[in-house]
């Protein structure tokens, strides 16, 4: 079983799998996601973008809209990215039911 | 803190990431910033959790980027860069450990270093821009403010004759333009807007060398009679108004009953005398007309730019000689009881920062102590942690550390350190900075201007943060013994070169902290005695609101304003209603001051024209108020029209000062020789109780008018309610608005709130002294307390001895109670010196106390020796208790 996915880098994933963000997006939707828990400051989102480029399960894109801010850097997730994604839901799925049968 | 400056403050936190990281995503993390910015997060006191977690975060992330980046770049590197590098990754991670051991010694180094640093740039940043910084008009030091030497109201000081004759006969002053400032209703904007005109001549704007931010300056065709009115829009009531709008050049609105066109928008300049909404040329004033006759109507400030060839002793000089004409030629109004009557030029600069010297010299002397004593504080920090590992030093030496080595790590140790104080300093200054400037928008239009001091934070944090490497790096005398010495040594002969400076550290704190405390102290007592003189009247329960009439010829139908009294007094819960033209305590509209005459003793003098304040009122103002009738009666309900006889009420002051000989003042007879309100002779039917206008002001002579016979449009509505006040405002309000729909209602504020206003800024003042009094007293008392401790630590094994020998635990305690109270006489005997020199500072502040006030010298005296004795009594009591065998033994 894979080691499990900091919680940082699985909600930027999570909040990338919908659409492209850019940081602000991704920071507003991980806050939304999360109920207003997980705050991700900037130094901790870009640090774990940064990291998350280098593994190749996101990447940049150029901004999408009508009127693109060339400050804007918008990410993409990657193919592996999104295989990635889906192995740390099946691993906590499992997590989960077990944890569900055995306190049933 | 503007924008500017802000992205200026994220740039230098964002240099905490390594240079390869910023390349990449710079420009991302100052965009996210300014979005988070922008949706709020920031605003307000919540700016000091955010830019606290921002910090945070920016620390911890970089530093992990920066281990990151090391780490992967270590194997291209030759071996001696790797060597150099793993060392002080080694010292920082080290250096951080250390810190996490022993918190509260970080948390205070890093406290004592953002509160000097902060307090100080924020105070000096204030200081620069308000009173260093030029004034952004042309040519600054040649502008002039004309003052009339003389009783009476202290703003206005000419006629528009007196202002023709200095015109014709000065020729120091390239320019002379006169202003005054009036409140006027613009209709056609939706709902009636209520604004502070300014009246100016219409080379005003030209001489202060203000160019427009759209549209044109008045021009010479703006005020000539005839013309057609014309308004400048100052650049806050555009932004407000009009949101900025640039094709609001043109457009009309209503204003007195006339139509204005709307010429231009003024840039944003610190307005003086006061912060108007709109400008007009002198034309367009309906009032001014009235004056133009009258030579005593002196309504008008006067403006002058100097010749550039005149010096300012000439121009006084010039003025000096046109005072003299006045009094000579027009003897009967320029009467010498009324002033002297002399004309001064006084530097606009001057006048427009006056009101903030006092407050912003006293506050940059408290924080200039602040600093010092923090330095002190780090010093003397620095320097003991730097004695309690002086074995782990030496036996790192001994192990193989060479003596650059562990220097270098104490220098990795102390920057860390004090650079996260300094980090907090920034924090602090920013945010102080900011409520600073709301703080002396109070006592100076220039407050806009200022920003935060670049130079000064870094002239603060240098200073700081150097004394911090000073001496948390370069080792005190024990450090160069001998390696085993030190590593066998117990303390008792490590240290004695150390000790001395740490006792000079501590006096000079326990000195600084006395000034400090006298500094509060004085101006906590001189606050109390502010806040407890009786003004006269019954400020609980009472609402004023400005009724901002405008009536033809300025004249109040007499239907309107008794309708208005009796509906309003017929609303549930009202006591009593009046309408008056001013009110004590209030500090925007002030009482017109006016020569009288007592019939009977007409004067052959006529120059010596007594003055007394004129207020005009209905007859439940009194009652309204809560000042009490001492003798006669107040206004009867048959008095009113213009036909009844006219009656006043004097008040206590001018019957004790002017008609003193008459056993009952009832019954006199007054004149006012202006013919303002009245040709007519008016008789005294009764004598009021005092009130005071300000807090801190002498109780005038004042003579009441009863509205209802002199309708005048001076419009103050004053309501006592039973319960809350605020909740009238919307009943009163509907009422206003269904008898006159064209009268705003504004200033609502309850009398309470009008005299907790009127001493905003000395209870401010009082509030950053005490704070910084407090701060400084708990530094000594940590300061103190230190020493002793060191000493007990030092002296364990002689105190064993002693107590081997028989000594009792109290010669124990007060062997060391000796040296703390050598300390505290020491810094106190210094201390009492040094506030004797800075409460010279406060002394223009002060009300009811002089700055050598005895009482606080000995409060502060008693309180400094309680917190000194507590300080140096808790290690003692240590000493006391120490086990002579097991101090024998640890030898």
């Amino acid at each position: 079983m894979p080691e499990s996915l900091k919680s940082q880098w699985f909600h930027i994933l999570l909040a990338l799998s919908e659409q492209d963000r850019h940081g602000y997006g991704i920071q507003r939707a991980v806050k939304d996601l999360t109920g207003g828990n997980l705050m991700l400051w900037p130094g901790m989102l870009y640090r774990s973008l940064d990291e998350l480029v280098k593994r190749e399960w996101i990447e940049p894109v150029p901004d999408p809209s009508e009127a693109p801010d060339e400050r804007r850097q918008y990410y993409r997730i990657t193919g592996s990215g999104k295989r990635r994604l889906l192995v740390e839901a099946e691993t906590l799925s499992h997590w989960a039911d077990l944890a569900k049968t055995r306190t049933s | 803190m503007n924008s500017a400056t802000r992205r200026t403050m994220y740039r230098l936190i964002l240099r905490m990431y390594p240079a390869q990281f910023r390349r990449v995503y710079g420009s991302q993390l100052e965009q996210i910033l300014d979005e988070m910015l922008g949706a709020g997060h920031a605003r307000g006191l919540a700016a000091i959790p955010f830019w606290s977690r921002v910090l945070i975060d920016t620390v911890i992330h970089a530093t992990a980027q920066r281990f990151n980046t090391r780490r992967s770049r270590w194997r291209q590197l030759p071996p001696n860069t790797n060597r150099r590098l793993h060392d002080m990754l080694q010292d920082v991670g080290y250096a951080f450990r250390g810190l996490a051991r022993q918190k509260g010694f970080a948390v205070a180094v890093i406290l004592t270093l953002g509160l000097g640093i902060g307090t100080t740039t924020a105070i000096f940043s204030v200081i620069n821009g308000v009173l260093i910084q030029p004034l952004p008009y042309q040519q600054d030091s040649q502008l002039m403010l004309l003052e009339h030497n003389r009783e009476g109201s202290e703003s206005a000081s000419f006629s528009p004759i007196e202002l023709e004759e200095l015109r014709l006969k000065t020729a120091a002053f390239d320019e002379l333009v006169e202003y005054h400032s009036l409140n006027f209703t613009l209709l056609d904007r939706g709902e009636p807007v209520r604004v502070r005109s300014g009246v100016v001549s219409w080379q005003f704007f030209q001489m202060l060398g203000i160019l427009p931010a759209a549209g044109r300056l008045f021009v010479e065709s703006d005020d000539v009679p005839d013309a057609d009115a014309v308004l400048l829009l100052s650049y806050r009531f555009w932004q407000d108004q009009f949101d900025g709008d640039t094709t609001v050049v043109g457009q009309v609105v209503r204003m007195n009953d006339k139509a204005h066109t709307i010429v231009g928008v003024l840039p944003p300049f610190p307005h003086y005398p006061r912060d108007n909404d709109v400008y007009m040329p002198t034309v367009a004033c309906p009032f001014r007309p009235g004056w133009v006759p009258r030579r005593q109507a002196r309504g008008l400030q006067v403006f002058g730019r100097l010749k550039e060839t005149v010096s300012t002793e000439q121009a006084e000089l010039d003025l000096a000689a046109i005072g003299t004409d006045w009094r000579h030629d027009a003897a009967q109004f320029y009467p010498a009881e009324a002033g002297a009557h002399n004309i001064d030029p006084i530097s606009l600069k001057t006048e427009l920062t006056e009101g903030a010297r006092p407050t912003l010299f006293a506050l940059l002397g408290a924080v200039i102590l602040v600093l010092l004593i923090s330095c002190a504080n780090v010093a003397n920090l620095m320097w003991s942690r730097l004695f309690h590992r002086r074995r782990e030093l030496a036996l790192r030496s001994t192990l193989g550390a060479t003596r650059w080595r562990l220097t270098r790590q104490l220098a990795t140790e102390s920057t860390v350190i004090t650079l996260l104080g300094g980090a907090l300093g920034l924090l602090i200054a920013f945010v102080g900075h900011g409520l600073l400037v709301d703080f002396v928008s109070q006592l100076t239009p220039r407050a806009g201007e200022v920003d935060i001091d670049l130079t000064v934070l870094g002239f603060t944090f240098v200073l700081s943060v150097g004394t911090g490497l000073l001496f948390g790096t370069v080792r005190p005398p024990h450090g160069r013994k001998g390696l085993s010495e030190t590593l066998r040594d117990t303390g008792e002969r490590a240290m004695s070169g150390g000790g001395v400076m740490r006792h000079v550290l501590v006096v000079s704190q326990i000195a600084i902290s006395f000034m400090l405390l006298i500094s509060a102290g004085l101006s906590i007592r001189s606050f109390a005695r502010l806040a407890a003189v009786d003004a006269g009247v019954n400020d609980e329960g009472v609402l004023t609101m400005t009724l901002a009439a405008a009536f033809a010829n300025g004249v109040e139908p007499l239907p309107f304003t008794e309708s208005l009294i009796e509906e309003v007094s017929a609303s549930p819960g009202v006591r009593s209603v009046a309408l008056t033209s001013s009110f004590p305590l209030d500090e925007v509209t002030t009482p017109f001051s006016n020569g009288f005459i007592i019939a009977g003793r007409e004067i052959q003098d006529s120059t010596r024209l007594s003055q007394a304040d004129i207020r005009i009122v209905t007859p439940a103002y009194f009652e309204t108020v809560g000042q009490s009738i001492l003798r006669g009666r107040v206004f009867q309900a048959s008095e009113r029209g213009a036909e009844s006889p006219p009656t006043a009420i004097i008040n206590r002051s001018f019957a004790e000062r002017f008609l003193a000989d008459v056993e009952d003042p009832t019954g006199s007879r007054i004149r006012m020789p202006n013919g303002f309100p009245t040709d007519a002779t008016i008789e005294v039917v009764g004598v009021a109780t005092d009130t005071r206008q300000a807090l801190d002001a002498e109780v005038r002579p004042e003579i009441i008018l009863n509205k209802l016979q002199f309708p005048q449009a001076f419009n103050i509505l004053l309501v006592r309610t039973t319960g809350d006040p605020m909740s009238f405002v919307e009943p009163i309000r509907t009422i206003v608005n269904r008898l006159a729909p064209d009268v705003p209602v504004t200033d609502v504020r309850t009398l309470n709130e009008v005299r907790s206003a009127s001493i905003s800024s000395p209870r401010t003042t009082t509030l950053l002294l005490s704070l910084f009094a407090l701060f400084a007293l708990v530094i000594s008392a940590t300061g103190t307390a230190g020493v002793i401790g060191f000493s007990v630590s030092r002296r364990t094994n002689e105190i064993g001895v002693r107590m081997a020998l028989g000594a009792d635990t109290d010669r124990v305690l007060l062997m060391f109670l000796r040296q703390g109270m050598w300390m505290l006489l020491m810094g106190m005997s210094i201390g009492v010196l040094g506030a004797v020199a800075f409460s010279q500072v406060l002394r223009n502040l002060l009300f009811g106390v002089t700055s050598t006030d005895p009482i606080t010298y000995v409060l502060v005296a008693v309180v400094l020796t309680g917190v000194a004795v507590a300080a140096t009594l808790i290690p003692a009591r240590r000493a006391a208790a120490v086990n002579p065998i097991a101090a024998l033994r640890s030898e």
